[in-house]
């Protein structure tokens, strides 16, 4: 029974976090804040959701669902390292730079 | 499993179902085609998720293969797809 409640409490935080990220998706100004988005939903909201599954099945599923997590976590920083250089080598311009250095500079 | 735990993970399916759906509208309509790249890892992996979701659904661990599977696929298409369009080509 706590089992469950857990479970259901890791699906619904990982839910959460995936809205977010796909919000972000959506909202965020520039190719690298959307890839700081989007890595939300791919690291923390599909471990939560995985793992809260974990809970809630037999054991043959959650060794599987753990052995899933355990893939993406060794996959997505490559993944999105290959699509942050990408953008870099492309010429992606910032636009989400806060540069108070220069502010200061100018005034 | 009990039967507000099955509701609610059926409830929980439907939104990651939606949420991949969006991410799906980005591949398809952009705005850069680095964009569509990052949309369709995104997708993929919430497409797992939600084969994961239904595998505790089915009591069956074979959706969670497939979902291990598709995670394979995303970071595979996501790699192959930055390095060309970062130089042109994939291997080197």
């Amino acid at each position: 029974m706590i089992a469950e409640y857990v479970g259901a409490w890791l699906v619904g935080a990982g839910i959460v976090f995936s809205a977010l990220g796909v919000f972000g998706l959506y909202r965020m100004p520039d190719i690298y804040t959307r890839i700081h988005a989007g890595a939300k939903v791919i690291a923390i909201g599909s471990a939560f959701s995985l793992l809260g599954v974990a809970f809630l099945s037999d054991l043959e599923t959650a060794i599987r669902a753990i052995a899933v997590v355990a893939f993406i976590y060794l996959t997505t920083p490559i993944a999105t390292q290959a699509t942050g250089r990408s953008a870099h080598r492309r010429g992606e311009t910032m636009v989400a730079v806060i540069d108070e250095l220069r502010e200061d500079r100018r005034s | 499993m009990s039967g507000w735990a099955t509701t609610y993970l059926w409830g929980a399916f439907w939104v990651v179902a939606v949420l991949a759906a969006a991410c799906f509208l980005v591949v398809a309509l952009g705005p850069k085609k680095l964009d569509r790249v990052l949309a369709t890892d995104m997708a993929l992996i919430l497409v797992a998720v939600d084969l994961g979701l239904f595998s505790a659904l089915d009591e069956s661990a074979f959706y969670m293969d497939t979902a291990l599977l598709i995670a394979i696929i995303s970071y595979l298409v996501t790699v192959v797809l930055a390095r060309q369009l970062e130089s042109g080509e994939v291997l080197r």
